[in-house]
Protein backbone atom coordinates (compact mmCIF):
# COMPACT_ATOMS: atom_id res chain seq x y z
CA UNK A 1 0.00 0.00 0.00
CA UNK A 2 1.27 3.46 -1.01
CA UNK A 3 4.54 1.70 -1.90
CA UNK A 4 4.89 -0.09 1.39
CA UNK A 5 4.65 -3.76 2.09
CA UNK A 6 2.35 -4.73 4.94
CA UNK A 7 1.96 -8.12 6.55
CA UNK A 8 -1.64 -9.22 7.05
CA UNK A 9 -2.03 -11.03 10.31
CA UNK A 10 -5.74 -11.86 10.30
CA UNK A 11 -9.25 -11.12 8.96
CA UNK A 12 -12.52 -9.85 10.44
CA UNK A 13 -16.14 -9.53 9.34
CA UNK A 14 -17.67 -6.09 9.04
CA UNK A 15 -19.84 -6.20 5.88
CA UNK A 16 -19.69 -3.91 2.87
CA UNK A 17 -20.95 -0.46 2.04
CA UNK A 18 -21.25 2.15 -0.65
CA UNK A 19 -18.26 4.11 0.65
CA UNK A 20 -15.49 1.55 0.22
CA UNK A 21 -14.80 -1.88 -1.18
CA UNK A 22 -13.02 -3.14 1.93
CA UNK A 23 -11.63 -2.16 5.29
CA UNK A 24 -8.23 -2.52 6.92
CA UNK A 25 -7.33 -2.08 10.55
CA UNK A 26 -3.79 -0.89 11.20
CA UNK A 27 -1.97 0.33 14.27
CA UNK A 28 -1.62 4.07 14.86
CA UNK A 29 2.06 3.86 13.99
CA UNK A 30 1.39 2.18 10.65
CA UNK A 31 -1.44 4.62 9.93
CA UNK A 32 0.85 7.62 10.38
CA UNK A 33 3.39 5.99 8.09
CA UNK A 34 0.76 5.30 5.41
CA UNK A 35 -0.78 8.79 5.59
CA UNK A 36 2.01 11.17 6.51
CA UNK A 37 -0.23 14.19 5.87
CA UNK A 38 -2.40 13.30 8.86
CA UNK A 39 -1.30 14.54 12.23
CA UNK A 40 -1.58 12.31 15.28
CA UNK A 41 -3.48 14.94 17.28
CA UNK A 42 -6.40 15.24 14.80
CA UNK A 43 -8.38 12.00 14.49
CA UNK A 44 -11.52 11.68 12.36
CA UNK A 45 -13.40 9.45 14.71
CA UNK A 46 -12.97 8.63 18.35
CA UNK A 47 -14.72 5.55 19.64
CA UNK A 48 -15.63 5.66 23.33
CA UNK A 49 -16.56 2.48 25.12
CA UNK A 50 -18.40 2.78 28.42
CA UNK A 51 -17.67 0.13 30.97
CA UNK A 52 -19.64 1.35 33.99
CA UNK A 53 -23.12 0.60 32.61
CA UNK A 54 -24.29 4.24 32.34
CA UNK A 55 -26.75 5.12 29.57
CA UNK A 56 -25.25 6.32 26.30
CA UNK A 57 -27.65 9.22 25.73
CA UNK A 58 -26.90 11.26 28.90
CA UNK A 59 -23.17 10.69 28.44
CA UNK A 60 -23.42 11.95 24.86
CA UNK A 61 -25.42 14.97 26.06
CA UNK A 62 -22.78 15.76 28.70
CA UNK A 63 -20.01 15.48 26.10
CA UNK A 64 -21.91 17.83 23.78
CA UNK A 65 -21.95 20.40 26.62
CA UNK A 66 -18.21 20.17 27.02
CA UNK A 67 -16.96 19.89 23.44
CA UNK A 68 -17.24 22.74 20.91
CA UNK A 69 -20.10 22.08 18.48
CA UNK A 70 -18.38 23.70 15.49
CA UNK A 71 -15.74 20.99 15.07
CA UNK A 72 -17.06 18.01 17.08
CA UNK A 73 -20.17 15.86 16.75
CA UNK A 74 -21.08 13.48 19.55
CA UNK A 75 -23.29 10.55 18.60
CA UNK A 76 -24.38 7.38 20.32
CA UNK A 77 -24.11 4.24 18.22
CA UNK A 78 -27.87 4.28 17.53
CA UNK A 79 -28.04 7.92 16.46
CA UNK A 80 -24.92 7.54 14.31
CA UNK A 81 -26.54 4.62 12.47
CA UNK A 82 -29.80 6.54 12.01
CA UNK A 83 -27.97 9.62 10.70
CA UNK A 84 -25.88 7.58 8.29
CA UNK A 85 -28.96 5.74 6.98
CA UNK A 86 -30.84 8.93 6.40
CA UNK A 87 -27.77 10.45 4.72
CA UNK A 88 -27.31 7.41 2.48
CA UNK A 89 -30.97 7.26 1.42
CA UNK A 90 -31.87 10.92 1.00
CA UNK A 91 -28.63 12.79 0.26
CA UNK A 92 -26.41 10.35 -1.61
CA UNK A 93 -27.07 9.80 -5.34
CA UNK A 94 -27.51 6.04 -4.85
CA UNK A 95 -30.25 6.60 -2.25
CA UNK A 96 -32.01 9.22 -4.35
CA UNK A 97 -31.87 6.94 -7.41
CA UNK A 98 -33.42 4.12 -5.39
CA UNK A 99 -36.09 6.55 -4.14
CA UNK A 100 -36.95 7.42 -7.73
CA UNK A 101 -37.03 3.71 -8.47
CA UNK A 102 -39.80 3.37 -5.89
CA UNK A 103 -41.77 6.26 -7.45
CA UNK A 104 -41.37 4.85 -10.98
CA UNK A 105 -42.36 1.41 -9.68
CA UNK A 106 -45.51 2.93 -8.18
CA UNK A 107 -46.39 4.70 -11.44
CA UNK A 108 -45.85 1.56 -13.51
CA UNK A 109 -47.94 -0.36 -10.96
CA UNK A 110 -50.78 2.19 -11.14
CA UNK A 111 -50.77 1.99 -14.95
CA UNK A 112 -50.76 -1.80 -15.01
CA UNK A 113 -53.50 -2.13 -12.39
CA UNK A 114 -55.48 0.58 -14.20
CA UNK A 115 -55.18 -1.44 -17.42
CA UNK A 116 -56.28 -4.63 -15.69
CA UNK A 117 -59.23 -2.98 -13.94
CA UNK A 118 -60.42 -0.87 -16.86
CA UNK A 119 -60.27 -3.92 -19.16
CA UNK A 120 -62.34 -5.76 -16.59
CA UNK A 121 -64.84 -2.90 -16.33
CA UNK A 122 -65.01 -2.76 -20.15
CA UNK A 123 -65.59 -6.52 -20.31
CA UNK A 124 -68.53 -6.22 -17.94
CA UNK A 125 -69.79 -2.87 -19.18
CA UNK A 126 -73.14 -4.31 -20.25
CA UNK A 127 -73.71 -5.87 -16.87
CA UNK A 128 -72.65 -2.71 -15.04
CA UNK A 129 -74.84 -0.62 -17.36
CA UNK A 130 -77.76 -2.86 -16.44
CA UNK A 131 -77.06 -2.34 -12.76
CA UNK A 132 -76.80 1.39 -13.36
CA UNK A 133 -80.11 1.27 -15.23
CA UNK A 134 -81.65 -0.50 -12.24
CA UNK A 135 -80.66 2.38 -9.98
CA UNK A 136 -77.38 1.26 -8.45
CA UNK A 137 -75.37 4.34 -7.41
CA UNK A 138 -71.79 5.25 -8.24
CA UNK A 139 -70.45 3.98 -4.93
CA UNK A 140 -71.74 0.48 -5.73
CA UNK A 141 -69.45 0.27 -8.75
CA UNK A 142 -66.58 1.91 -6.88
CA UNK A 143 -67.08 -0.72 -4.19
CA UNK A 144 -66.80 -3.58 -6.68
CA UNK A 145 -63.72 -2.14 -8.35
CA UNK A 146 -62.05 -1.29 -5.02
CA UNK A 147 -62.63 -4.84 -3.89
CA UNK A 148 -60.92 -6.07 -7.04
CA UNK A 149 -58.14 -3.53 -6.53
CA UNK A 150 -57.48 -4.61 -2.94
CA UNK A 151 -57.49 -8.27 -3.99
CA UNK A 152 -55.00 -7.47 -6.73
CA UNK A 153 -52.87 -5.55 -4.24
CA UNK A 154 -52.84 -8.44 -1.77
CA UNK A 155 -52.26 -11.07 -4.46
CA UNK A 156 -49.37 -9.02 -5.78
CA UNK A 157 -47.98 -8.23 -2.36
CA UNK A 158 -47.53 -11.75 -1.03
CA UNK A 159 -45.31 -13.06 -3.85
CA UNK A 160 -43.67 -9.62 -4.01
CA UNK A 161 -42.74 -9.83 -0.33
CA UNK A 162 -41.39 -13.38 -0.71
CA UNK A 163 -39.35 -12.53 -3.81
CA UNK A 164 -38.02 -9.33 -2.24
CA UNK A 165 -37.02 -11.15 0.94
CA UNK A 166 -35.21 -13.74 -1.16
CA UNK A 167 -33.45 -11.08 -3.21
CA UNK A 168 -32.46 -9.21 -0.05
CA UNK A 169 -30.82 -12.36 1.29
CA UNK A 170 -29.02 -13.12 -1.98
CA UNK A 171 -27.87 -9.54 -2.61
CA UNK A 172 -26.86 -9.07 1.00
CA UNK A 173 -24.74 -12.23 0.86
CA UNK A 174 -23.20 -11.36 -2.49
CA UNK A 175 -22.32 -7.73 -1.76
CA UNK A 176 -21.97 -7.71 1.99
CA UNK A 177 -24.37 -4.74 2.12
CA UNK A 178 -26.62 -4.72 5.16
CA UNK A 179 -30.12 -5.32 3.72
CA UNK A 180 -33.09 -6.31 5.81
CA UNK A 181 -36.84 -6.58 5.26
CA UNK A 182 -38.54 -5.10 8.28
CA UNK A 183 -42.23 -4.75 9.19
CA UNK A 184 -42.16 -1.00 8.68
CA UNK A 185 -40.92 -1.27 5.13
CA UNK A 186 -43.23 -4.17 4.27
CA UNK A 187 -46.34 -2.45 5.63
CA UNK A 188 -45.42 0.86 3.98
CA UNK A 189 -45.19 -0.97 0.65
CA UNK A 190 -48.50 -2.74 1.32
CA UNK A 191 -50.30 0.51 2.14
CA UNK A 192 -48.75 2.16 -0.90
CA UNK A 193 -49.81 -0.76 -3.09
CA UNK A 194 -53.41 -0.65 -1.86
CA UNK A 195 -53.54 3.13 -2.32
CA UNK A 196 -52.14 2.80 -5.85
CA UNK A 197 -54.65 0.07 -6.71
CA UNK A 198 -57.56 2.08 -5.27
CA UNK A 199 -56.52 5.10 -7.33
CA UNK A 200 -56.39 2.91 -10.43
CA UNK A 201 -59.83 1.56 -9.59
CA UNK A 202 -61.33 5.03 -9.25
CA UNK A 203 -59.86 5.95 -12.65
CA UNK A 204 -61.18 2.76 -14.21
CA UNK A 205 -64.84 3.54 -13.36
CA UNK A 206 -64.80 7.06 -14.81
CA UNK A 207 -66.37 6.08 -18.14
CA UNK A 208 -69.08 4.09 -16.42
CA UNK A 209 -69.95 7.02 -14.20
CA UNK A 210 -69.96 9.65 -16.88
CA UNK A 211 -72.15 7.96 -19.48
CA UNK A 212 -75.91 7.48 -19.71
CA UNK A 213 -76.77 3.80 -19.20
CA UNK A 214 -78.34 3.65 -22.68
CA UNK A 215 -75.00 4.58 -24.27
CA UNK A 216 -73.21 1.71 -22.53
CA UNK A 217 -75.12 -1.23 -23.98
CA UNK B 1 -95.36 -0.60 -3.19
CA UNK B 2 -98.46 -1.34 -5.24
CA UNK B 3 -100.42 1.62 -3.96
CA UNK B 4 -100.30 3.52 -7.22
CA UNK B 5 -101.56 7.06 -7.12
CA UNK B 6 -104.52 8.02 -9.23
CA UNK B 7 -102.43 10.59 -11.09
CA UNK B 8 -100.72 9.72 -14.34
CA UNK B 9 -97.78 7.38 -14.19
CA UNK B 10 -95.95 8.93 -17.11
CA UNK B 11 -96.51 12.23 -18.86
CA UNK B 12 -94.38 13.19 -21.87
CA UNK B 13 -94.76 16.72 -23.24
CA UNK B 14 -93.10 18.30 -26.27
CA UNK B 15 -90.24 15.81 -26.25
CA UNK B 16 -87.57 16.22 -28.92
CA UNK B 17 -84.33 14.32 -29.16
CA UNK B 18 -81.26 14.45 -31.35
CA UNK B 19 -78.36 12.08 -31.95
CA UNK B 20 -74.93 13.18 -33.11
CA UNK B 21 -73.36 16.61 -33.08
CA UNK B 22 -72.91 19.49 -35.51
CA UNK B 23 -73.42 18.67 -39.18
CA UNK B 24 -74.19 15.02 -38.47
CA UNK B 25 -76.92 15.88 -35.97
CA UNK B 26 -80.14 14.04 -36.65
CA UNK B 27 -83.47 14.53 -34.93
CA UNK B 28 -84.88 11.18 -33.85
CA UNK B 29 -87.90 12.33 -31.83
CA UNK B 30 -90.26 15.14 -32.86
CA UNK B 31 -92.65 16.76 -30.37
CA UNK B 32 -93.78 13.59 -28.59
CA UNK B 33 -96.80 13.94 -26.28
CA UNK B 34 -97.93 10.88 -24.36
CA UNK B 35 -99.68 10.01 -21.10
CA UNK B 36 -99.83 6.60 -19.45
CA UNK B 37 -102.59 5.87 -16.94
CA UNK B 38 -102.09 3.51 -14.01
CA UNK B 39 -102.57 -0.15 -14.87
CA UNK B 40 -102.51 0.34 -18.64
CA UNK B 41 -100.76 -2.08 -20.97
CA UNK B 42 -99.54 0.03 -23.85
CA UNK B 43 -97.81 -1.48 -26.84
CA UNK B 44 -95.47 0.66 -28.88
CA UNK B 45 -94.98 -0.34 -32.49
CA UNK B 46 -93.12 1.02 -35.47
CA UNK B 47 -90.38 0.24 -37.94
CA UNK B 48 -86.83 0.02 -36.64
CA UNK B 49 -85.34 3.48 -36.44
CA UNK B 50 -88.70 5.09 -35.73
CA UNK B 51 -87.55 6.17 -32.28
CA UNK B 52 -89.28 3.58 -30.07
CA UNK B 53 -86.19 2.55 -28.13
CA UNK B 54 -85.05 6.17 -27.77
CA UNK B 55 -88.42 7.11 -26.29
CA UNK B 56 -88.30 4.13 -23.97
CA UNK B 57 -84.75 4.83 -22.76
CA UNK B 58 -85.57 8.51 -22.20
CA UNK B 59 -88.65 7.67 -20.14
CA UNK B 60 -86.70 4.93 -18.35
CA UNK B 61 -84.03 7.39 -17.11
CA UNK B 62 -81.37 5.67 -19.21
CA UNK B 63 -80.74 8.72 -21.36
CA UNK B 64 -80.70 12.42 -20.50
CA UNK B 65 -83.63 14.51 -21.71
CA UNK B 66 -82.50 17.19 -24.18
CA UNK B 67 -85.68 19.13 -24.89
CA UNK B 68 -89.22 18.87 -23.61
CA UNK B 69 -90.53 17.34 -20.43
CA UNK B 70 -90.97 13.85 -19.00
CA UNK B 71 -92.77 13.45 -15.69
CA UNK B 72 -92.28 9.98 -14.33
CA UNK B 73 -94.17 8.95 -11.17
CA UNK B 74 -94.35 12.58 -10.09
CA UNK B 75 -90.75 13.51 -10.86
CA UNK B 76 -89.48 15.71 -13.69
CA UNK B 77 -86.66 14.01 -15.57
CA UNK B 78 -85.59 16.99 -17.66
CA UNK B 79 -82.52 18.44 -15.95
CA UNK B 80 -82.93 15.99 -13.06
CA UNK B 81 -80.03 15.43 -10.67
CA UNK B 82 -78.19 12.12 -10.56
CA UNK B 83 -79.90 11.41 -7.23
CA UNK B 84 -83.38 11.93 -8.73
CA UNK B 85 -82.48 9.70 -11.68
CA UNK B 86 -81.26 6.96 -9.34
CA UNK B 87 -84.46 7.17 -7.25
CA UNK B 88 -86.60 7.04 -10.41
CA UNK B 89 -84.65 4.12 -11.88
CA UNK B 90 -85.31 2.12 -8.75
CA UNK B 91 -89.06 2.52 -9.19
CA UNK B 92 -88.99 1.10 -12.69
CA UNK B 93 -88.63 -2.34 -14.10
CA UNK B 94 -86.73 -2.26 -17.38
CA UNK B 95 -86.57 -5.33 -19.59
CA UNK B 96 -84.02 -5.13 -22.37
CA UNK B 97 -83.77 -6.80 -25.76
CA UNK B 98 -80.84 -8.80 -24.45
CA UNK B 99 -81.25 -10.41 -21.08
CA UNK B 100 -78.19 -8.56 -19.67
CA UNK B 101 -77.81 -11.02 -16.82
CA UNK B 102 -74.59 -11.09 -14.84
CA UNK B 103 -72.75 -14.16 -16.09
CA UNK B 104 -71.08 -15.01 -12.80
CA UNK B 105 -74.28 -14.89 -10.73
CA UNK B 106 -76.87 -17.67 -10.56
CA UNK B 107 -80.50 -17.11 -11.55
CA UNK B 108 -81.39 -16.57 -7.90
CA UNK B 109 -78.53 -14.12 -7.34
CA UNK B 110 -79.40 -12.17 -10.48
CA UNK B 111 -82.94 -11.73 -9.19
CA UNK B 112 -81.48 -10.75 -5.82
CA UNK B 113 -79.82 -7.79 -7.56
CA UNK B 114 -83.32 -6.46 -8.28
CA UNK B 115 -84.00 -6.33 -4.53
CA UNK B 116 -80.59 -5.31 -3.24
CA UNK B 117 -80.82 -1.92 -4.93
CA UNK B 118 -83.77 -1.07 -2.67
CA UNK B 119 -81.75 -1.39 0.51
CA UNK B 120 -81.96 -3.42 3.64
CA UNK B 121 -85.76 -3.50 4.05
CA UNK B 122 -86.25 -5.06 0.61
CA UNK B 123 -83.48 -7.55 1.33
CA UNK B 124 -85.37 -9.07 4.22
CA UNK B 125 -86.54 -12.52 3.01
CA UNK B 126 -84.89 -11.81 -0.34
CA UNK B 127 -84.42 -15.47 -0.97
CA UNK B 128 -88.07 -16.44 -0.55
CA UNK B 129 -89.14 -13.45 -2.69
CA UNK B 130 -86.69 -14.34 -5.44
CA UNK B 131 -87.57 -18.04 -5.27
CA UNK B 132 -91.29 -17.26 -5.51
CA UNK B 133 -90.73 -14.88 -8.44
CA UNK B 134 -88.67 -17.41 -10.39
CA UNK B 135 -91.18 -20.11 -9.50
CA UNK B 136 -94.02 -18.04 -10.98
CA UNK B 137 -92.05 -17.71 -14.19
CA UNK B 138 -91.51 -21.46 -14.33
CA UNK B 139 -87.88 -21.50 -13.26
CA UNK B 140 -88.31 -23.12 -9.85
CA UNK B 141 -86.02 -25.95 -10.91
CA UNK B 142 -83.28 -23.70 -12.23
CA UNK B 143 -82.66 -21.42 -9.23
CA UNK B 144 -78.96 -22.10 -8.90
CA UNK B 145 -78.08 -22.27 -12.59
CA UNK B 146 -75.63 -19.82 -14.07
CA UNK B 147 -76.91 -17.96 -17.16
CA UNK B 148 -74.55 -19.98 -19.37
CA UNK B 149 -76.53 -23.12 -18.51
CA UNK B 150 -79.94 -21.59 -19.28
CA UNK B 151 -81.67 -21.38 -22.66
CA UNK B 152 -82.41 -18.00 -24.24
CA UNK B 153 -86.02 -18.08 -23.10
CA UNK B 154 -85.00 -19.05 -19.58
CA UNK B 155 -82.47 -16.25 -19.40
CA UNK B 156 -85.03 -13.71 -20.50
CA UNK B 157 -87.41 -15.05 -17.85
CA UNK B 158 -84.71 -14.51 -15.21
CA UNK B 159 -84.32 -10.95 -16.49
CA UNK B 160 -88.09 -10.49 -16.21
CA UNK B 161 -88.04 -11.89 -12.67
CA UNK B 162 -85.26 -9.44 -11.81
CA UNK B 163 -87.36 -6.54 -13.14
CA UNK B 164 -90.56 -7.64 -11.41
CA UNK B 165 -89.30 -8.90 -8.05
CA UNK B 166 -89.48 -5.49 -6.35
CA UNK B 167 -93.04 -4.92 -7.66
CA UNK B 168 -92.33 -1.71 -9.61
CA UNK B 169 -95.40 0.42 -10.41
CA UNK B 170 -94.17 0.83 -14.00
CA UNK B 171 -92.38 -1.47 -16.40
CA UNK B 172 -90.69 -0.66 -19.69
CA UNK B 173 -89.97 -3.57 -21.99
CA UNK B 174 -87.94 -3.07 -25.14
CA UNK B 175 -88.67 -6.00 -27.47
CA UNK B 176 -88.13 -8.52 -24.67
CA UNK B 177 -88.47 -11.38 -27.16
CA UNK B 178 -86.15 -10.03 -29.85
CA UNK B 179 -83.52 -12.65 -29.10
CA UNK B 180 -85.99 -15.55 -28.86
CA UNK B 181 -87.76 -17.69 -31.42
CA UNK B 182 -91.44 -16.89 -32.00
CA UNK B 183 -93.06 -19.53 -29.85
CA UNK B 184 -90.84 -19.33 -26.79
CA UNK B 185 -90.96 -15.54 -27.16
CA UNK B 186 -94.74 -15.55 -27.04
CA UNK B 187 -94.74 -17.84 -24.03
CA UNK B 188 -92.30 -15.57 -22.19
CA UNK B 189 -94.29 -12.41 -22.93
CA UNK B 190 -97.57 -14.01 -21.92
CA UNK B 191 -96.05 -15.13 -18.64
CA UNK B 192 -94.59 -11.67 -18.07
CA UNK B 193 -97.84 -9.84 -18.84
CA UNK B 194 -99.89 -12.19 -16.73
CA UNK B 195 -97.65 -11.67 -13.71
CA UNK B 196 -97.32 -7.91 -14.15
CA UNK B 197 -101.02 -7.29 -14.74
CA UNK B 198 -102.02 -9.29 -11.68
CA UNK B 199 -100.39 -6.59 -9.53
CA UNK B 200 -101.81 -3.65 -11.49
CA UNK B 201 -98.47 -2.60 -12.94
CA UNK B 202 -98.43 -0.12 -15.82
CA UNK B 203 -96.56 -1.50 -18.82
CA UNK B 204 -95.09 0.16 -21.89
CA UNK B 205 -93.76 -2.46 -24.25
CA UNK B 206 -92.15 -2.36 -27.67
CA UNK B 207 -92.94 -5.45 -29.70
CA UNK B 208 -93.33 -6.66 -33.27
CA UNK B 209 -95.34 -9.71 -32.38
CA UNK B 210 -98.89 -9.25 -33.67
CA UNK B 211 -100.15 -12.09 -31.50
CA UNK B 212 -99.61 -9.99 -28.39
CA UNK B 213 -101.60 -7.00 -29.66
CA UNK B 214 -104.85 -8.57 -28.53
CA UNK B 215 -103.73 -8.24 -24.93
CA UNK B 216 -103.02 -4.51 -25.14
CA UNK B 217 -105.24 -1.73 -23.82
CA UNK B 218 -103.66 0.78 -26.16
CA UNK B 219 -101.53 0.56 -29.25
CA UNK B 220 -99.27 3.42 -30.21
CA UNK B 221 -97.56 3.45 -33.59
CA UNK B 222 -94.44 5.53 -34.24
CA UNK B 223 -93.06 6.62 -37.57
CA UNK B 224 -89.95 8.69 -38.21
CA UNK B 225 -89.77 9.94 -34.65
CA UNK B 226 -93.43 11.00 -34.43
CA UNK B 227 -96.48 9.37 -32.88
CA UNK B 228 -98.51 8.28 -35.89
CA UNK B 229 -101.51 6.77 -34.16
CA UNK B 230 -102.74 6.12 -30.64
CA UNK B 231 -105.61 3.65 -30.43
CA UNK B 232 -107.37 2.73 -27.21
CA UNK B 233 -108.78 -0.76 -27.62
CA UNK B 234 -110.63 -1.12 -24.34
CA UNK B 235 -110.62 0.81 -21.10
CA UNK B 236 -107.92 -0.13 -18.61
Amino acid sequence: MTGRQLDLIGGFRIGGGFEADGYLIVSDQTFMRLFPARSPGAPNHILLRKTDGTLANPVAADLRQVLPAEDTRVETLASAIAKDQSYQTTKRPVGVVFGFGVIIGMLVGIIIVYQVLSTDVADHLKEYATFKAMGYPRRFFLGIVFEEAVLLALLGFVPGLLIATGFYAVVSKATGLPLEMNMMRASAVLIGTIAACALSGALATRRLNAADPADLF
Amino acid sequence: MNAHSSSDVLTVMGLNHWFGEGEAQKQVLHDINLTLKPGELVILMGASGSGKTTLLTLAGCLRSVQSGSIRLLGRELSGASEATLITSRRQLGFIFQAHNLHESLTALENVRMGLEVHGRAAMRDWESKARAMLGELGLGERLNYLPSRLSGGQKQRVAIARALVANPPLIFADEPTAALDKDSGLAVVQLFLQRARSTGTTILMVTHDNRILDLADRIIVMEDGRLKSDTTRHAA
